[in-house]
């Protein structure tokens, strides 16, 4: 008998990317990494555990922006191309370490990248959605969205920008997957009372959020996060399980931090002569990871004294830990069960990043943790969505305002480095809803070529990764520059369109440049259209002294 | 805090990276000036702490003064902005803030933003009074929100 239910939840995001008018873009390298480390792995994971019969239950959310990268022919040829190169270089690798320490390592590297590439450009044809596509069709991955470019619903000035983000998101999710989605992942687990109108009136049924949010519920959640709440709308709320999230996220207690795993942050790029890497750096020659390490973590020893990786120990310890998690869990849920008498339910989310890039073994741990949970059957496997179906019956509580970042609050995206953004997104939202009301209905082609690239721009200045880069000062002059960039071109459409006087050829070079959301409708902004039933944003404003008026932008 | 004597003086954070490199950083175009109409706007960032800004309907040098009222009139948090900002945080338990204001003496000009009512309680009373100093003659229409 199953001691209660356990929903592996991995969020993919990265934001949207694409530059043109470069041949060569140091950001695009994100969705290059990413791809080469994360999501062709937890496919060929995916295509291992089918082809072996291996029952699994995974959750995955694939954000818009993240999903019209991978579906974009230029990007996917540069990262076919990207990878040509780093098996290039990591086949020069192999020749230099062949008799040395790092032998093992360099020819694991190189076989790994030569399957990535191999698996990516010619078996796939440089399309990921299709596979991702497979395996939901198959009823063993679940495929959420998210809001449409990773926007902060909570942080948004109106009701029609929320129920943009979210009804854009399902239709992007629906392009891509031939279905719409029934779980959404809320951009950095924010929410805010009110929220879940929307997300109801999209249709969707349950989202993640952060443990916080349910057990400072009103009132508080009864079984904590060991069971969803029900939202006033009708959405269903599973909180993050901190336990078994700690154990993969902790700097100091997770798994990734194992001395045997390889070190992430010593990398060929600085090991090897200049003039070796200089072929496989950007233009400016400046040294930046390329992905290819050959270090184990060790242990709390400076970069230059770690020792060679071992990729055999290592596999043999994401083996160890998949088995501890598992066991950790089954305890847990036999604690838990003791405790309420009923079954629980953990939701254990995590960056799907994480799973490669960041810790390379991710992937190993995660398979062998699926094939270790597809022998027994005390710890049930499930999507959410199941879940769901076999408990319906649930509290109805109003979730907390919090988010998955540090200390459950908002201030990692809106603090002294980045609070500037929000008058300019907030001006755009109120610009953005004005013109589509104006010019909704025009019958001119071009008119509804600006609106729907206005839209675009506003999309794109709403992703909350530019806030995060702001804050984590790490990209910030390309953070600030997107900001702007979007802000500024949507302010001049919205110029254009008042006075009559459109520029076609600058809209044909935005619509060129910003190829995201090919089908947007504008109408997704105009007020009356919004469908909200929680009064999301219920604000006053004063008139004159001793005057008062109560706007309730919800319908 | 002494609630009835805080007095902060604001000053945003630089938005600039400390220029140690010669290297040329496009931080893109000038983003546009003004909201286009009065604008008093508080976003949660904790229980704790809002981000406050504003939008006036005349440009002009001049300290502008944000304060915070409890419900029975008390000054939670006061700060200046002298010439520029419109702009900054609260560190003010969000639950006791009644209403905020903005006022400029020299504009005859404030701005006024209620708190939500929780959904247990009784709406918040009308405005009693905009807070002390040089009363505005008149206040201006402020398109606000709480998100």
């Amino acid at each position: 008998m199953s001691l209660g239910a356990l929903s592996l939840v991995l969020h993919a995001h990265l934001p949207y990317i694409r530059h043109p008018e470069h041949p060569d873009f140091l950001e695009e390298d994100w969705l290059f990494e990413a791809i080469a480390e994360t999501y062709v792995p937890l496919l060929r994971m995916m295509d291992r555990l089918e082809a072996d019969a291996v029952p699994f239950q995974l959750t995955m959310s694939i954000t818009p922006p993240l999903a019209e990268m991978l579906a974009d022919p230029l990007l996917q040829q540069r990262a076919a191309r990207r990878l040509r190169k780093l098996v290039a270089l990591a086949t020069e690798v192999a020749d230099r370490e062949v008799c040395g320490p790092r032998g093992r390592a360099a020819d694991h590297a190189l076989a790994e990248l030569v399957s990535v590439s191999q698996h990516f450009e010619h078996e796939w044809g440089c399309a990921l959605l299709p596979r991702f596509r497979h395996h939901a069709e198959r009823g063993q991955l679940e495929l959420i969205t998210c809001t449409a470019t990773h926007g902060l619903l909570p942080l948004m000035a109106t009701d029609a920008a929320r129920h943009a983000q979210v009804e854009l998101a399902c239709r992007t999710h629906a392009r891509h997957f031939g279905r719409r989605p029934t779980g959404i992942w809320l951009a950095e687990c924010a929410w805010a009372p009110g929220v879940d109108a929307h997300l109801e009136a999209a249709g969707i049924a349950w989202c993640c959020l952060e443990d916080r949010a349910l057990h400072q519920a009103s009132p508080p959640a009864q079984l904590g996060t060991t069971r969803p709440v029900m939202t006033p709308a009708g959405v269903a709320a599973f909180g993050r399980d901190a336990e078994s999230s700690r154990q993969v996220w902790s700097a100091d207690e997770g798994y990734p931090g194992d001395p045997a795993y390889r070190e992430f942050y010593r990398d060929v790029a600085w090991d090897l002569p200049l003039e070796t890497v200089r072929p496989y750096l950007h233009d400016d020659g400046v040294r930046r990871a390329l992905g290819i390490k050959l270090h184990r973590i060790t242990g709390k020893v400076g970069l230059d004294d770690k020792e060679p990786y071992d990729p055999d120990a290592a596999a043999a310890r994401a083996e160890v830990h998949a088995r501890h998690f598992l066991a950790a869990r089954r305890a847990q849920l036999a604690r838990l069960r003791e405790q309420t008498g009923r079954a629980a339910h953990l939701l254990a989310p995590y960056d799907a990043e994480l799973y490669g890039h960041w810790w390379a073994e991710g992937p190993q741990f995660l398979e062998a943790l699926l094939r270790a949970a597809a022998e027994q059957t005390d710890v049930t496997l499930v999507h959410p969505s199941a879940w769901l179906a076999q408990e319906p019956i649930n509290q109805v509580t109003v979730p907390a305002r919090s988010t998955w970042g540090a200390d459950s609050t908002y201030e990692v995206w809106i603090n002294g480095r980045n609070s500037w953004i929000y008058r300019h997104l907030h001006q755009a939202e109120l610009r953005l809803s004005g013109l589509v009301q104006r010019f909704g209905e025009d019958d001119d082609p071009d008119v509804m070529r600006a609106l729907r690239q206005a839209a675009r721009e506003l999309l794109l200045a709403q992703s909350s990764d530019w806030a995060f880069i702001l804050t984590m000062d790490t990209s910030v002059g390309y953070a600030e520059r997107r900001t702007r960039e979007h802000v500024f071109a949507l302010t001049r459409l919205a110029d254009e369109l008042e006075s009559g006087q459109l520029d076609l050829s600058h809209l044909a070079e935005r619509e060129g440049r910003w190829q995201i959301f090919a089908d947007v409708d504008p109408m997704l902004w105009h007020p009356s259209r919004v469908v909200s039933r929680g009064g999301t944003a219920v604000y006053r404003s004063s008139g004159s002294e001793g005057g008062e008026k109560r706007a309730t932008v919800s319908a | 805090m002494n609630p009835q004597s805080e007095l902060v003086t604001f000053a945003e954070a630089s938005i600039t990276e400390a220029s140690v490199t010669e290297v040329f950083i496009d931080r893109g175009p000038p983003l546009p000036h003004g909201a286009g109409g009065p604008t008093l706007c508080l976003m949660v960032q904790s229980e704790a702490c809002a981000h406050v800004y504003w939008e006036a309907t005349v440009d002009g040098p001049g300290d502008w003064e944000l304060t915070a009222w409890s419900a029975d009139d008390q000054i939670l948090q006061r700060f200046q902005t002298p010439d520029g900002p419109t702009g900054g945080f609260l560190h003010v338990p969000l639950a006791a803030i009644a209403r905020i204001e903005a006022t400029h003496p020299q504009r005859s000009e404030a701005l006024v933003l209620y708190a939500p009512a929780p959904p247990t309680s009784s709406p918040s009373p009308r405005p009693r009074r905009l807070g002390p100093g040089a009363r505005p003659t008149s206040s201006s229409p402020a398109r606000a929100w709480s998100t």
